[in-house]
């Protein structure tokens, strides 16, 4: 139809090239890799934690469409809720087995990816400094959580009773949040 | 979850929902006595309560420096500064600019930094360029700051001339110094006749040898001169139409949505125009400039590198005013000027103006800006319409020609494209009178 419209026009010099895209603005930063790879590896992340727990098609098919929404959304919600849904699968095994393990690596790894990449759009670049800036903190995080796994695997092994484990974890953590709240307000409040 | 604003900063939902989906894993482990399920939402609770315990502090500082074009690479850029601030080792920032696509990026701001932020464009006159949108990130991503704007900044982008080697001079000449030759007696180069010397004929100028052969016996004694032409400048007016400023989709003629890697007749015509200015006046011609769009201001001829400067910046701030009234004056032009004219002729108005010149004698040179076109995605209705306006623009053009008016096209930007070509052509054409 083009042609046809071109050679009816009979213009001096016809340009029927398709439309290039608008250029884009050019930003220079440091060594920084794409958003959209960080987002692929929440996705494969993401995945290996599905598989650690015990999919039935259910899981599949759920754990599928977060993980999309995940790589090609920026709805906040979804690695929310694809934590709880795979970590609550916990409890289909055994107190402290293995595979635990690797579940509170992976959870925790998709937690600070969504949270650097998460609300960036996959054209956006993340500079490499940052996953370096953010790697002790996680390490550190994973250094207490595991040590605590591995005592409640070791107390589980002495046939110390969990529900007692559970108690002293939960006040723990409850404590901990309380802390983390007034934290939170009193840090608001000076800022305002 | 909704952001929770408190001061400036908020809450992120990611960090929100991260710290939610810990909390209930762990209330669940707690009231179905799993310690495994507290464990695996720990690393979550605590991830955030560390993100509260590095607040931060201030918002980092961004500022955005002057533009700056790189005319070898049609690229402008500007530095973008980012001043660290305490608690917020990231700044995520979005560079955003007029019909280009935006870019994001999540920047690492624990030390000062020096960006550069860069575009690509063809396009000429006053632009807005460079909009940062930015916003500071804390650590863990718990808090981040409401988003802040800096620019976009103004930019006056200035027509860049390319090479000619000829151009038409006016049928007249003006002064009695110049690079052209003028019919005039004077103090040019070549030579013009032999004649009797006369009061006020310079004694250097006596031509001795003819002088000794006209000499008759007994006849009283005459002085014979050789006298040159005089030399001259030319006197250029320079008349663009800024009101057709469209691209070469003629989809976008109605939206006026132009690509940054296109220019549009405007652009065409502003480097068209400051490309012969810049010719004339490294000849040592007197160039002169109408503006039609502000009532008519003049630029009157004049000559040098300042009035040249003057004449580009003129150039790249003409544009429309948004008005498509009918001119039914046209503007003096000074006597014995050439006249350009830089129009689309998508309509009659400067067409009009250009034949009323040449009937009073001027030399008139219309050049044809209309990009070459591109009718992708047009309508079959729309290219219709296309259809007749180009054969009222060709007539129109035809009758141009036939007053005697010259019609060139100026194809693209290459200084080595027809125009260049087709003007010398025209310096090289016998000069006509009507």
């Amino acid at each position: 139809m083009r042609q046809r419209i071109a050679e009816f026009i009979r213009v001096w010099h016809t340009n029927v090239e398709l439309s290039r895209l608008h250029p884009r603005v050019n930003v220079e930063l440091a060594a920084s890799v794409p958003a959209w790879s960080l987002k692929v590896a929440v996705g494969v992340v993401a995945f290996g934690c599905i598989l650690l727990s015990l999919p039935g098609s259910l899981l599949w098919l759920i754990g599928g469409i977060l993980v999309a929404l995940i790589v090609l959304s920026r709805w906040a919600a979804a690695p929310a809720i694809l934590i709880v849904v795979t970590g609550f699968s916990v409890i289909e095994r055994e107190p402290f087995e293995a595979p635990v393990f690797g579940l509170i690596l992976g959870l925790h790894l998709v937690s600070v990816l969504v949270g650097i990449a998460g609300d960036l759009p996959l054209s956006g670049r993340v500079e490499r400094s940052l996953l370096f800036e953010a790697l002790p903190r996680f390490l550190g995080i994973q250094v207490v959580v595991q040590s605590l796994a591995l005592g409640g695997r070791l107390a589980v092994d002495r046939e110390v009773s969990v529900e007692w484990l559970a108690l002293a974890a939960g006040l723990a953590l409850a404590a901990t949040a309380w802390v983390g709240a007034v934290a939170i307000a009193r840090h608001t409040t000076r800022l305002r | 979850m909704a952001d929770r604003t408190r001061g400036g900063w908020l809450v992120t939902t990611v960090a929100a929902f991260a710290a939610v989906a810990g909390m209930v894993l762990a209330v669940l482990g707690l009231l179905i006595g799993r310690p495994d399920l507290v464990v695996v939402g720990a690393p979550l609770i605590l991830s955030m309560v560390w993100g509260i315990a590095i607040p931060p502090r201030a918002m980092p500082g961004v500022s955005l420096g002057i533009p700056r074009p790189v005319v070898e690479y049609s690229e402008v850029e500007a530095p973008l500064s980012i001043d660290p601030a305490e608690g917020v080792p990231a700044t995520r920032i979005r560079v955003s600019a007029e019909s280009h696509r935006s870019v994001e990026a999540l920047v690492d701001t624990r030390e000062p930094r020096k960006l550069r932020v860069s575009l690509v464009t063809v396009r000429t006159g006053r632009r807005k360029m460079f909009r940062i949108d930015f916003v500071g990130i804390s650590s863990n991503t718990v808090f981040r700051s409401e988003p802040q704007t800096v620019g976009p900044v103004s930019i006056i982008l200035l027509p860049q001339a390319v090479g000619l080697r000829e151009v038409p001079i006016p049928f007249q000449s003006h002064g009695l110094t110049g690079a052209h030759g003028s019919r005039r007696s004077g103090e040019g180069g070549d030579l013009r006749d032999v004649a009797v010397f006369a009061p006020g004929d310079r004694l250097r100028r006596i031509d001795w040898k003819t002088t000794a052969r006209r000499q008759v016996a007994g006849a009283h004694p005459e002085l014979y001169v050789r006298r040159n032409f005089a030399t001259a400048d030319a006197h250029v007016m320079l008349v663009v139409d800024p009101r057709d400023n469209v691209g070469p989709k003629v989809n976008s003629w109605n939206t006026g949505e132009i690509s940054p890697l296109d220019a549009t007749a405007l652009d065409i015509a502003r480097r068209a125009a400051a490309t012969l200015a810049r010719h004339y006046l490294q000849q040592g011609d007197r160039v002169g400039l109408v503006d039609m769009t502000r009532g008519g201001r003049t630029l009157l001829p004049a000559s040098g590198r300042r009035h040249h400067h003057r004449l580009v910046h003129h150039l790249a701030i003409a544009e429309s005013d948004g008005e498509s009234r009918r001119y039914i004056r046209a503007p003096q032009i000074p006597s014995g000027a050439m006249v350009v004219v830089f129009s689309t002729f998508l309509d009659d108005i400067y067409a009009e103006m250009a034949r009323m010149w040449r009937h009073e004698g001027h030399r008139v040179v219309a050049i044809d800006v209309l990009p070459t076109l591109n009718v992708e995605g047009l309508s079959p209705h729309a290219g219709i319409a296309l259809r007749m306006l180009w054969m009222e623009r060709t007539d129109r053009l035809a009758d141009l020609i036939a007053s005697g008016v010259e019609v060139v096209r100026w194809v693209g930007d290459t200084a080595h494209g027809d125009p260049v070509g087709v003007l010398t052509a025209l310096s090289r054409s016998q000069r006509r009178r009507r």
